[in-house]
């Protein structure tokens, strides 16, 4: 780099500074106010971006040599463990003869009383008789017919033309599909509610739908929106990341309420649960299949 | 066994931890100058977006920048994003990418003159170049970007890049030399 270059950063460098300062200052409450609310609408698309881009960013280059080296830390870990010599874990001292005590004693011969006695009988030996001729073994050759059975005749089955609707493809229906109750027009629902809970309202409009569930005092809310949309966060909310399946969502704790929203296929969905685990809420939510 | 792939997550776990911090602290002036450029919400939004995305490919430099000159990119960067979104908006061409000829000799017309100059003056005689100019110029020598990496940006040729930065220090030249405005 020549000093010219140098001078010109150094100047554009002030340069930036001065006007980024102006800026700060020059800033009114409204501009402040508005810049903040266009913050808290636009975050989570923010984070998301955030996510995604530095999960890709690395080179496949990096990323492979890591593999590959971690692939070789674990066959070398594998390696050693199968050919090192693993002394025993507790070392054995041979006892002194003297202090080796029997289980048992022998009884001694002499103690041992036959209860029976087996009678004696005369076992018959067999002895060759020299004069006799052995009788040689006749051999037995099987022999096999075979008797031609006429083959079975087969008559076609009358056939049948079939109907326009029998004709359609079968419709196989998704491994992922589920259920929903009636009055809900949305595409996706959740499979598992804690027990107790029933509905109590409904809403739905051109861009998004809810159904809330209550329990005495507990609520449980699930939205879709059939856009991408980017989740208001409540001032003060506990944020962090969780797997929905294999989506990354989105966990906004309050101290009354957890919200969690994620996407499936450009629909964005929220549960939103005052007592009841909306992870596993979330976890149960499948395609309603009509 | 895990512990090998965890070792694989770190570094990106950490570049996202950068540059949420980065978003966070800095937000209200990133909005802020979007908004006064686009004058529009939605454009607002999407030029931090844009800035965001131009800004993750430049996360070893930013990196390196300290707090003052790291708060002065992203709102430069942001301010860029909003005056192409503006145009582009506009539907005008951002720049004229045809007619443009370099100055023969502009890239030796400040020699000298620089150095005698000194970095205030130089800063003050950036400040005075045609918007345009201005910009080209602290795309080139503030964010580091390169010929192609401009006009990508600006949606012009990377020859037209060169253009207008030659033409750029030969207006640069003249206002150190005091053949124009300047005092």
């Amino acid at each position: 780099m020549n000093r010219q270059e140098e001078l010109l950063r150094q100047a554009c460098a002030m340069l930036a500074e001065e006007e980024t300062n102006a800026l700060e200052n020059s800033l009114s409450p409204a501009a402040k106010a508005e810049a903040e609310k266009l913050y808290r609408q636009h975050r989570l698309k923010i984070f998301a971006l955030i996510q995604k881009e530095t999960k890709k960013k690395k080179g496949a280059f990096p990323f492979l040599l890591k593999a590959a080296a971690c692939l070789m830390l674990i066959a070398g870990a594998a390696w050693i463990g199968l050919h090192q010599h693993h002394p025993d874990p507790i070392p054995m001292t041979p006892l002194p003869s003297a202090s080796i005590v029997p289980y048992y004693s022998p009884v001694p011969t002499e103690t041992i009383i036959p209860t029976h006695a087996p009678e004696e009988t005369a076992i018959p030996t067999l002895t060759p008789d020299p004069t006799s001729t052995p009788t040689p073994v006749p051999t037995i050759t099987p022999t096999f017919t075979l008797t031609p059975t006429p083959s079975p005749t087969f008559t076609p089955l009358p056939t049948r033309t079939p109907d326009v609707a029998e004709a359609a493809p079968a419709v196989i229906p998704e491994e992922t599909s589920g259920t929903a109750p009636g009055q809900w027009q949305g595409v996706y629902f959740p499979q598992a509610l804690p027990e107790g809970y029933a509905i109590a309202d409904t809403e739905e409009d051109s861009s998004s739908r809810s159904i809330v569930y209550t329990k005495d005092t507990s609520s449980i809310i699930f939205t879709e929106y059939n856009l991408q949309k980017a989740m208001t966060i409540q001032e003060g909310a506990k944020l962090s990341y969780v797997q929905i399946g294999d989506q990354i969502g989105l966990k906004m704790e309050t101290d009354n309420a957890v919200t969690l929203s994620w996407e499936m296929d450009g629909h964005t969905l929220s549960i939103t649960c005052t007592a009841a685990d909306a992870e596993e809420i979330a976890a149960s939510v499948k395609k309603v299949s009509r | 066994m895990f512990i090998p792939l965890i070792f694989l997550l770190i570094e990106n776990e950490d570049d996202r931890q950068f540059f949420e911090s980065i978003y966070v602290d800095h937000h209200r002036l990133m909005y802020a100058q979007a908004l006064q450029i686009t004058r529009n919400g939605q454009e607002a939004q999407d030029a931090v977006s844009d800035a965001m995305m131009a800004l993750l490919k430049k996360i070893d430099l930013l990196r390196s920048l300290p707090c003052n000159k790291l708060r002065s990119y992203l709102v430069i960067t942001v301010r860029h994003q909003a005056i192409n979104l503006y145009n582009r908006k506009k539907r005008e061409q951002p720049m004229d990418d045809t007619v443009l000829t370099a100055f023969p000799g502009a890239d030796r017309v400040e020699d000298g003159l620089m150095e005698q100059s000194g970095v205030e003056r130089i800063k003050e005689a950036i400040a005075l170049l045609p918007p345009r100019e201005k910009e080209i110029m602290l795309m080139r020598y503030f964010r580091e970007m390169t010929d192609e990496e401009i006009a990508a940006e600006m949606g012009i040729r990377a020859v037209s890049v060169r253009v207008h930065l030659s033409r750029a220090r030969k207006h640069l030249a003249d206002l150190l030399a005091g053949r124009e405005g300047m005092e």
